[in-house]
């Protein structure tokens, strides 16, 4: 029998509080402007509890943001667009980066992980082994 | 029911059918019941944010979080 790995939960709930904080509102204001409970969002905060997805949602939406589901592998936009990535536009991309890491200017990305991200590109292209 | 979620979770419905999977078959992978599955496409009963990601997932697709339009 084969065991699937254990399902986690979304990075999306470690950004409540992150997400609050920068709406400018006290967990206590969240109770008292939005009646939700402060020890329930503190709860969902730490990860003590999940939200349901309706909840989760009526949270985001105070704090000015929603949910969306994007293809993997796209960036989300600062409009909120996804937009995915083709692999002409992705290598022009690489090439620039690698053109700048041949500069003797200052650089914090490791060359390895460039390279490794190419050739995953390259795979993906010619439908190489994932 | 909340009509945002309810786009999210008509966007995933969308997806399933353009890549040609049965509810049956996402719901096999996700591990829960077919009736979950639709339920939650057709947003009678909103899924749990685990089933939630999880179907996203098997659709090759992320759940993100975006600022809302018109939102400051």
């Amino acid at each position: 029998m084969t065991t699937k790995p254990p399902l986690v939960p979304h990075p999306t709930v470690v950004k409540l509080r992150e997400l609050r904080t920068a709406a400018g509102l006290s967990l206590q204001g969240m109770q008292e402007e939005h009646f939700i409970p402060a020890v329930v969002i503190g709860s969902y905060e730490r990860g003590d509890r999940k939200p349901s997805v309706n909840r989760l949602d009526e949270i985001l939406h105070i704090f000015g943001y929603e949910l969306v589901a994007v293809p993997i592998g796209s960036t989300v936009l600062p409009s909120g667009q996804a937009h995915v990535w083709t692999h002409d536009e992705a290598a022009t991309v690489l090439a620039s980066i690698a053109a700048f890491l041949a500069t003797d200017g200052p650089t914090r990305v490791d060359p390895a992980v460039l390279a490794d991200v190419t050739r995953r590109i390259a795979e993906q292209r010619t439908g190489g082994a994932g | 029911m909340n009509p945002l979620v309810n786009d999210l979770l008509r966007q995933l419905a969308d997806r399933r059918k353009e890549v040609g999977m049965s509810a049956r078959d996402l719901a096999e992978k996700v591990r829960v019941n077919r009736q979950t599955v639709a339920k939650a496409e057709s947003g009678e009963v909103p899924p749990s944010l685990r089933i939630l990601t999880a179907m996203a997932d098997e659709l090759g697709c992320d759940v993100r979080i975006v600022p809302r339009d018109g939102a400051a």
